[in-house]
């Protein structure tokens, strides 16, 4: 008998699931964006950390451009989070249209990406804690069906 | 800051990085002794003390001096990521320079090989999306752009770690000790760690103890008698400034332009150009970062590193020589103790006695390194 785990965002303070019943389902970014200055900031900040006036709060799609990228033979704190602890896993980072740099896991095998390559954010499963399977963002290159 | 006089490097010591040998408060305790006798000063000189551990327990430094004497002295905690120690050092030497301080130790000391799991780490502070992005992933992703925008090949980055682990063969006190010449061949073929970035290009998680003793121009005369004097020309700790794409979370440090600033600072407050450096140590856990840092810091043009790694510009003898104790590649990286072995690397070689990886004419030196969170610390001692 299988257990349908539910799913959450392991830092509810970067993002939330949009769809928590879909394994690698969309998510979306909580940032910030200060109107005194017009930039936009990834993860929200209590106040513009370059004019210091109040900023508020908005939800960003998590769609970008593929700013750098590497693929990871080793784990590291978290137990290998990709298909297998003997395969490694991709990471990147995504530039944003708004502005913001952002990191996670990068779904697919070491050479599928290239920098500026257009890639969406969705949830990995990557470990199960008190009975809720624990979501971290990761990317997938835009129309790719992993 | 105003400074009210000079800082001198009155005595400096580092134990050999590594798992084996003593555990860390035994070495800890080793290198402080030394610097001190190194000094020409007992413990009851000393009248400040800044232990720098990023990874020791709360108390932890506080007690380890209960071995060198219940003194009364004031000690205080400094904790900055892997610049720990340069953090300890930099205190240290505003101390002397403010006038609040005659003698201080700096002493430094981790143990990287006990750090735990995810789980373990998890916190508000530090969310689990971050932890997924270890340190190696996070400079390959500076390595891969950079190959990007200016055709950097793993074989450039190759060059630094082989030089790296060359210069390591000459210091006694570097973790790795290759037993033959390291090629770029040899770098290339160790196991891939992220791409760009094979084994041999990292530093080793470590562990390990160094201190060094700074003191006023009065104790330097009264104590430090032997010897050539070693002068902190210039010494700053930046944090970062926003720039379009700023990382707020998942960014082991802040963007490289920090080590320009507090480059350029301390060549301000030398009243020096990079142009006047004679070898340097930069923060090189990973190949990339030492690459990246010497155009930051302005010993070449951007974009022109590439051309000073495949000339050999940088090696011992070359030009500009960086990392010549083996830098974090081969020397080790327990961060406490690692910007205070920079330290004392470029005491020996300002003083003359670096033996086999001596650069001559070794006049002025600069030592940089990085804090995760993120700082970057710059020093430069002369002996002019």
């Amino acid at each position: 008998m299988s257990i349908t785990l539910t799913r959450a965002a392991a830092d509810p303070q970067l993002f939330e699931l949009v769809e928590p019943d879909v394994p690698n389902g969309a998510i979306q970014l909580l940032g910030s964006y200060s109107p005194a200055n017009g930039e936009t900031y990834w993860p929200r900040r209590r106040r513009c950390p370059v004019t210091r006036q109040p900023v508020e709060d908005v939800v960003l799609e998590a769609r970008g451009e593929l700013w750098s990228w590497t693929y990871v033979h080793l784990p590291w704190m978290a137990r290998t989070p990709g298909p297998s602890p003997d395969q490694g896993y991709g990471t990147c980072v995504v530039e944003l249209p708004e502005g913001p740099r952002i990191l996670g896991l990068l779904i697919g095998a070491s050479g599928d990406w290239k920098i500026g390559d257009g890639v969406e954010g969705v949830s990995w499963d990557l470990m199960e804690a008190d009975g809720v399977m624990q979501c971290v963002p990761a990317f997938r290159l835009v129309g790719s069906d992993q | 800051m105003t400074r009210s006089r000079e800082c001198y490097v009155l005595g400096a010591a580092t134990t050999r990085f590594g798992p084996e040998g003593p555990p860390v408060p035994e070495r800890a305790f080793n290198a402080a002794v030394a610097a001190m006798e190194e000094a020409g000063i007992d413990f009851p000189d000393v009248d400040q003390v800044f232990i720098g551990t990023g990874l020791g327990i709360p108390t932890m430094g506080v007690k380890m001096i209960k071995d060198l004497g219940l003194t009364g002295v004031p000690v205080v905690r400094v904790e900055q990521a892997s610049a720990t120690g340069a953090a300890a050092f930099h205190e240290a030497v505003h101390a002397v320079w403010g006038g609040r301080s005659e003698t201080v130790l700096c002493l430094g000391f981790d143990d990287l090989t006990s750090i735990g799991s995810a789980n373990s780490f998890r916190s508000d502070m530090f969310p689990l999306t971050e932890a997924v992005i270890n340190p190696a992933a996070f400079f390959a992703f500076w390595a891969v752009r950079r190959m990007e925008e200016r055709g950097t090949t793993p074989e450039t980055l190759a060059k630094i770690a082989a030089k790296n682990w060359n210069n390591g063969r000459l210091n006694p006190y570097a973790e790795r000790q290759a037993d033959s010449p390291v090629s770029v061949e040899k770098v290339l073929s160790s196991r891939m760690v992220a791409y760009p970035h094979t084994a041999r290009m990292c530093c080793p998680s470590t562990m390990g103890a160094a201190a060094v003793v700074v003191g006023s121009p009065e104790a330097q005369s009264k104590h430090a008698t032997n010897g050539t004097k070693i002068r902190v020309a210039a010494g700053t700790c930046v944090s970062e400034q926003y720039e379009t794409g700023h990382m707020f979370a998942g960014a082991i440090t802040g963007p490289p332009e920090m080590a320009k600033r507090s480059a350029y600072t301390c060549y301000e407050q030398a009243g020096i150009g990079p142009e006047d450096l004679d070898f340097v140590g930069v923060h090189d856990a990973y190949a990339i970062e030492e690459l990246l840092f010497m155009e930051e810091i302005g010993v070449c043009e951007p974009g022109e590193g590439d051309r000073l790694i495949a000339d050999g510009d940088t090696e011992i003898g070359g030009r500009i020589p960086f990392s010549t104790d083996g830098g974090f590649i081969a020397r080790g990286h327990p961060p406490g103790a690692t910007g205070l072995a920079q330290i004392w690397e470029q005491v020996q070689q300002l003083r003359g006695t670096a033996g086999a990886r001596q650069v001559e004419g070794a006049r002025v030196g600069l030592a940089h390194i990085m804090g995760a969170g993120s700082v970057s610390v710059a020093h430069i001692l002369t002996n002019a």
